[in-house]
């Protein structure tokens, strides 16, 4: 399959969503009506403030919406409405408080165990190439 | 436009994560060391046409990919193609028993304290190439979405996708990498066993959520 082609939001089961937002249908635990996490839940301008001043009444996250955008949303790169839905939610699920915790652990380990710092006479060698010494 | 002689102050700090995200794209030292080279070299000669104030790791780490991408692409004729829609969303949160569980569980602090340097780095290394760039630019090297789609020169919607899949492959690489050392809890996803052997193993209810 090709890649870049699967990537569009029309290939993808996870991108496949044309309406962003979850209607509120029930309590926080029930599943998601409409799709929540589809290409308009992304911000392409980039992050999100952690102290959105935009309201949210209107838009909703189950724990699946959550499940599905967690990545998304720990990347601070969902788009508003979304971002401020699954802080909401986050806010008051225990279960996902903790899919939250280990997913931020995960990444946490990631990044600080996978780093190699360049040998020594190798660093002396590009400096030397660059003309630096 | 940059002064050339600011290029050491600003771009040499930068060496060891460069050559960190070099070792897991080439999977080589020797081919990491001669990339990242390269990529100073590049970089110095450029310099003049960076502009001053904009982002320099991100304009090195676009140097690096190029080069890797020219390099050492060539080499392979063709990407990785691999489908990593098959693995679901928060795969090793569930394959920890995670959502059968209370907050906090054992089983995901054991399985993380139990995670080595090298088992990650082997697990990014295992992560299809396109992906594996995509993760290591986003998880260990700290882009923004929109710095990564600069970096890749690729749109944002691809590298979103691409950052999605790849971390969903890197659970899937961990959660191998300790099972091959019997590390793991028992599996709440797996089909059902007659076990009960372990006497560290999570109870689960067996309640899995399909994604």
């Amino acid at each position: 399959m090709n890649e870049d082609q699967s990537a569009r939001p029309s290939q993808a089961d996870v991108f496949a969503a044309s309406q962003p937002f979850t209607e509120p249908t029930g309590p926080a635990h029930a599943a998601a009506q409409e799709p929540f996490f589809g290409v308009d839940a992304f911000n392409p301008a980039g992050p999100v403030p952690a102290m959105s001043p935009f309201p949210t009444a209107e838009v909703h996250a189950s724990c699946i919406d959550v499940h599905r955008s967690l990545s998304v949303y720990l990347d601070g790169e969902l788009a508003r409405p979304q971002q401020a839905a699954v802080r909401t939610h986050l806010s008051i699920c225990g279960p996902c408080q903790s899919a939250q915790a280990f997913q931020m652990q995960v990444r946490s380990t990631v990044a600080t165990k996978a780093i190699d710092p360049m040998p020594d006479e190798v660093r002396a060698r590009i400096t030397r190439a660059l003309g630096f010494e | 436009m940059a002064d050339p002689a600011t290029f050491a102050d600003a771009a040499m700090p930068l060496m060891d994560q460069l050559y960190s995200a070099a070792l897991r794209m080439t999977r080589n030292a020797t081919d990491a060391e001669d990339l990242v080279q390269e990529t100073y070299l590049k970089a110095f000669r450029g310099y003049e046409r960076f502009e001053e104030g904009t982002n320099l790791k991100a304009w090195m780490y676009r140097i690096l990919t190029n080069s890797y991408i020219n390099r050492y692409r060539a080499k392979q004729r063709r990407p990785d193609e691999t489908d990593l829609s098959d693995v679901e969303d928060m795969y090793l949160y569930r394959r920890l028993g995670g959502e059968q569980s209370d907050v906090g569980t054992s089983a995901e602090e054991a399985f993380l304290s139990t995670v080595t340097d090298n088992s990650v780095k082997a697990a990014i290394e295992a992560i299809p190439e396109n992906f594996r760039i995509a993760v290591l630019l986003a998880d260990v090297e700290g882009f923004a979405y929109k710095e990564i789609a600069e970096i890749l020169d690729v749109p944002i919607g691809t590298v979103m996708s691409r950052i999605h899949r790849g971390r969903k492959a890197l659970e899937k690489e961990l959660h191998g990498f300790a099972g091959e050392r019997n590390l793991l809890p028992d599996d709440p996803e797996a089909p059902e066993t007659t076990a009960d052997e372990d006497s560290e193993s999570v109870t689960t209810a067996g309640e899995a959520v399909s994604p």
